[in-house]
C-alpha cells in the first residue's frame, strides 16, 4: 500500500503543479532562512575549543569601588589586576594549569625581506596557554616556561601570519620585529578550529590572533595593552595613559585588565579554587584592599559565551526573524495546502464510496505531505547552503579577505546534523501545515459530492 | 437481502427541515432488478444513498444480508460497501489521472487482494464491458459511454451483492444508454441486483420491478407483467409487458 500511495502522491503533485510548486516554495524559503540562521547560531553556541571549554574557567574577584554597581553575572565583571593574577597564577596551592591573556599590538617587520610592515594584534600570556587550550601546531611548540621567567624574545605566530611574511616554509627559528625588538619565532599554529575568539572574553566569532609571546618579554618591551582596563574611581582618568605610558604603572595599580584562565576537571578543584579565592581576598581586605563585599565569579567559559548571546541583541534579532519567518511560510503553505486539497473533496467522496476508510485516506494524504515536505527540505537545504556560501562571501568581502577562508568558512557549512533537522522540520511542519486541510477533507459527506458533475 | 423497514430521512438546516424518506419499507430480493422513480427532489437519490450506506438515516431499520447496519461506525460502514455494493453514477466519477486499469483497480485495493487477484478481477470486469483493449487509457480519451462501462466495470470487479445506479444513462446519447443499459440488463440476467434511479419511463419498463417516490414516499410498486400495488397497471408496466419483460 506505501508504494501505491506514492504513486498515487507523484500524480498528485503532477495534476497541481502550480499549487504544489507554490507549497514547496514556501516551505523551501521558510526553511532556508531558518537553516541559515540556525546554522550560523549554532556555531555560534558550540563550545569554543570543544568540550575542554567547561573545564575552563575566568577567575574573577570583585576590586571595584565600594559604591559601585552590585553585579551578579560574571559576564559584568571586570578582570583582575596584574597583581591578583600574577599571584594565583603562581600559587602552587592548589597545583593547576592556569594562564593569564592580555592583548597588545605592534608593528611587525621581518629583516632581509621585501614586505611591507604588518600591523599585528598579539596575545601576552605565558608557555601554559597552548597546553590548557590545546593549541595545535603547525611547525615547533610553544615556548617554555623558564621563557616566562626570563622574558625570552620568543614568539609564536599564526599559520596566517607565516603565510604572509614566510609563505608556507617552516619559519621556527627565523625572526621577527615587533616594533623595535627581535624575536624568534619558536612554533607556528595550524588551523586552530575555535568557533570564537573566547580567551580575550570579547567572543568575536572564529578567529584566533597571529602573535603570541610572553607576557614578561611583552611588559618589558613596554607593549601597548590593547585591552579593557577598568580602574577605581580614583585611577580612571588615568585608563588611557596606563594602556599606552611605562607598563610599570598599570603592574602596580588595582586596575583590573589581566584574564586569568584555570583548568579544573573535577568539582572538588572548582571548590577548592573558590575556597583559595575567597582566603585570598580575605586576606587582600585585611591589608585595606577589595572594598567591597566579597563577590567572587569563577565560571567556564561555556557560561561567558551564554551569557555573550544572551546579550547579543543582534543575535537574538536574527534568531527571532528567522522563526517569524518560518512562521509566516508555515502559514501559507496550509492556505495553499488548504487550497490544494479541498480540491481532492470529490475524489475522497468517490474513495470513500467505494470502500476507502477515513483513516486510510488521511495516511494517503499524510504520505503526499511527507513528499510535499521532504521536496520542500531538500530545496530549503538548497537555499540554506546558498544563503550560507552568500554570507560567507558578504563576510568575507566586508573583512577585506583578512582571513583564510579556511578559517572562515567552518562557520557557514552545513553538517549531517543540520541535513537531518532540515528534513525533520520541513517533513513534521508540512504535516502540521496540512493535517488541518486534509482532516477537513477526509471528513466531507461524500454522497452530495458524487451527485454533481 | 436488502430490507428497509420504516426508514426515514431528514435533513435539518438552522431553519428548516426537510423529510427526504419518509418511513420506508421495501425489501429487495437477491437477483431483482429494481429501478426508482419520481420527479426532481422525491427522494430517490437519497434512498440509493441510503441503501449504499452513503447517508445515514433517523429512524427504521436497514438490514442487509439480514444485518442491522444501523449504528455501525464509519470504517465499518466502509467496509461493506466495499465488499458488497457496487456504484455506478450518472457522472461517472473516474479518477481523471488513473488509466482504466488503475480506476477499476481502486476498490480492489481497499479490499487488500493481492495483485494476482486483482489483476484477475479487473481483466475480467473489463472483458464483461468489452474494454479490455482501452485499459491504459485515461478517461478522457474514452466516450461517455466508454467511460461509463469503465465505472461498471469498476463496480463488478468487487463482485458486489448489488449494484447501485444513479441515473447511469443520464449524460449518455440515446446510442450510449441503450448500450449501458443492455448492459446492466446482461449482469442483472447473471445474477447481480440491481437498484437503478431513473427518469426515464423506457428504461424503468424493463426492470423487473418499479418503484415510484413522490415526497420521500413510495407511492406505487409496479412488477413486471403485473398490475401495481394500487391496483392499477402503471405505464412503465405497460410499458415492459410490451418490450416482453
Amino acid at each position: 500500500m506505501l508504494a501505491y500511495n506514492l504513486q498515487l502522491a507523484w500524480i498528485s503533485l503532477r495534476q497541481t503543479p502550480g499549487l504544489t510548486l507554490l507549497a514547496i516554495a514556501a516551505i523551501a524559503i521558510g526553511l532556508g532562512v531558518l537553516m541559515t540562521i540556525q546554522t550560523q547560531s549554532r556555531h555560534m553556541r558550540s563550545l569554543p575549543i570543544g568540550p575542554v571549554s567547561e573545564n575552563i574557567y575566568l577567575v574573577q574577584m570583585d576590586n571595584r569601588d565600594l559604591n559601585a554597581p552590585s553585579l551578579d553575572q560574571s559576564f559584568e565583571m571586570p578582570s583582575l589586576s596584574f597583581r591578583d593574577a600574577m599571584y594565583l597564577l603562581n600559587t602552587d596551592t592548589p597545583a593547576i594549569d592556569a594562564t593569564t591573556t592580555w592583548k597588545t599590538r605592534g608593528i611587525i617587520t621581518t629583516t632581509g625581506q621585501e614586505y611591507n610592515p604588518v600591523r599585528g594584534i598579539a596575545v601576552a600570556t605565558n608557555s601554559g596557554f597552548f597546553s590548557i587550550f590545546n593549541v595545535p601546531f603547525l611547525y615547533g611548540n610553544g615556548w617554555t616556561a623558564d621563557s616566562d621567567t626570563q622574558g625570552n624574545a620568543v614568539v609564536v605566530i599564526s599559520n596566517r601570519l607565516n603565510r604572509t611574511l614566510f609563505g608556507d616554509e617552516d619559519s621556527v627559528g627565523r625572526q621577527i620585529t615587533i616594533i623595535d625588538k627581535q624575536a624568534t619565532i619558536v612554533g607556528v599554529l595550524d588551523e586552530w578550529p575555535i568557533t570564537s575568539q573566547f580567551y580575550d572574553r570579547s567572543f568575536f566569532r572564529g578567529f584566533s590572533d597571529d602573535i603570541f609571546l610572553p607576557q614578561s618579554f611583552a611588559i618589558s618591551m613596554n607593549l601597548p595593552r590593547y585591552t579593557r582596563i577598568e580602574c577605581q574611581a580614583a585611577d580612571r582618568p588615568r585608563t588611557r595613559a596606563y594602556q599606552l605610558a611605562d607598563v610599570r604603572h598599570v603592574i602596580n595599580s588595582e586596575c583590573a585588565w589581566v584574564n586569568l584562565w584555570v583548568k579544573l576537571e573535577t568539582e572538588d578543584s572548582v571548590e577548592n579554587y573558590k575556597s583559595l579565592m575567597e582566603n585570598y581576598v580575605s586576606e587582600q581586605k585585611a591589608l585595606g584592599r577589595f572594598p567591597r563585599e566579597q563577590n567572587n565569579f569563577l565560571d567556564n567559559i561555556v557560561t561567558h559565551q551564554n551569557a555573550f548571546l544572551s546579550r547579543d541583541a543582534r543575535f537574538k534579532f536574527y534568531q527571532r526573524l528567522s522563526w517569524f519567518f518560518a512562521g509566516v511560510c508555515l502559514l501559507n503553505a496550509i492556505l495553499i495546502l488548504l487550497a490544494k486539497f479541498i480540491r481532492k473533496t470529490k475524489e475522497v467522496a468517490l474513495r470513500r464510496a467505494l470502500g476507502a476508510k477515513r483513516n486510510v485516506l488521511l495516511v494517503q494524504y499524510l504520505i503526499e505531505l511527507v513528499v510535499i515536505g521532504a521536496i520542500g527540505a531538500l530545496a530549503g537545504l538548497a537555499l540554506s547552503y546558498l544563503g550560507l556560501q552568500g554570507m560567507l562571501g558578504v563576510y568575507m568581502y566586508g573583512t577585506d579577505y583578512e582571513y583564510p577562508l579556511s578559517t572562515v568558512e567552518q562557520l557557514y557549512q552545513m553538517d549531517w546534523q543540520l541535513i537531518r533537522d532540515a528534513l525533520l522540520i520541513g517533513i513534521l511542519s508540512t504535516i502540521v501545515a496540512g493535517l488541518y486541510p486534509i482532516w477537513k477533507v477526509c471528513n466531507v459527506a461524500p454522497a452530495p459530492l458524487l451527485k454533481t458533475e | 437481502m436488502l430490507k428497509m423497514a420504516g426508514v426515514s430521512k431528514i435533513y435539518r438546516t438552522s431553519e428548516i427541515e426537510t423529510c427526504a424518506l419518509n418511513k420506508i419499507d421495501l425489501h429487495i430480493k437477491a437477483g431483482e432488478f429494481i429501478t426508482v422513480k419520481g420527479p426532481s427532489g422525491s427522494g430517490k437519490t437519497t434512498l440509493l444513498n441510503v441503501a449504499g450506506l452513503l447517508e445515514s438515516f433517523e429512524e427504521g431499520e436497514l438490514l442487509l444480508d439480514g444485518d442491522n447496519v444501523k449504528g455501525l461506525n464509519d470504517d465499518k460502514l466502509s467496509a461493506l460497501r466495499n465488499q458488497k455494493i457496487g456504484f455506478i453514477f450518472q457522472g461517472f466519477n473516474l479518477l481523471p489521472e488513473l488509466p482504466v486499469f488503475d480506476n477499476v483497480d481502486v476498490p480492489l485495493r481497499y479490499r487488500g487482494f493481492d495483485a494476482k487477484e486483482r489483476k484477475k478481477r479487473i481483466d475480467n470486469a473489463l472483458e464483461i464491458v468489452g474494454l479490455t483493449s482501452r485499459r491504459k487509457h485515461l478517461p478522457m480519451q474514452l466516450s461517455g459511454g466508454q467511460q461509463q462501462r469503465v465505472a461498471i466495470a469498476r463496480a463488478l470487479a468487487g463482485e458486489p451483492r448489488f449494484l447501485l445506479a444513479d441515473e447511469p444513462t443520464g449524460n449518455l446519447d440515446s446510442t450510449m444508454a441503450k448500450e449501458v443499459m443492455e448492459l446492466l440488463k446482461k449482469i442483472n440476467n447473471e445474477g447481480t441486483t440491481i437498484i437503478m434511479v431513473t427518469h426515464d419511463d423506457e428504461l424503468a419498463a424493463k426492470a423487473s420491478r418499479s418503484i415510484n417516490i413522490l415526497d420521500g414516499r413510495i407511492v406505487d410498486v409496479a412488477e413486471a407483467g403485473k398490475t401495481n400495488i394500487g391496483g392499477h397497471k402503471t405505464q412503465s408496466t405497460q410499458e415492459a409487458d410490451h418490450a416482453g419483460l
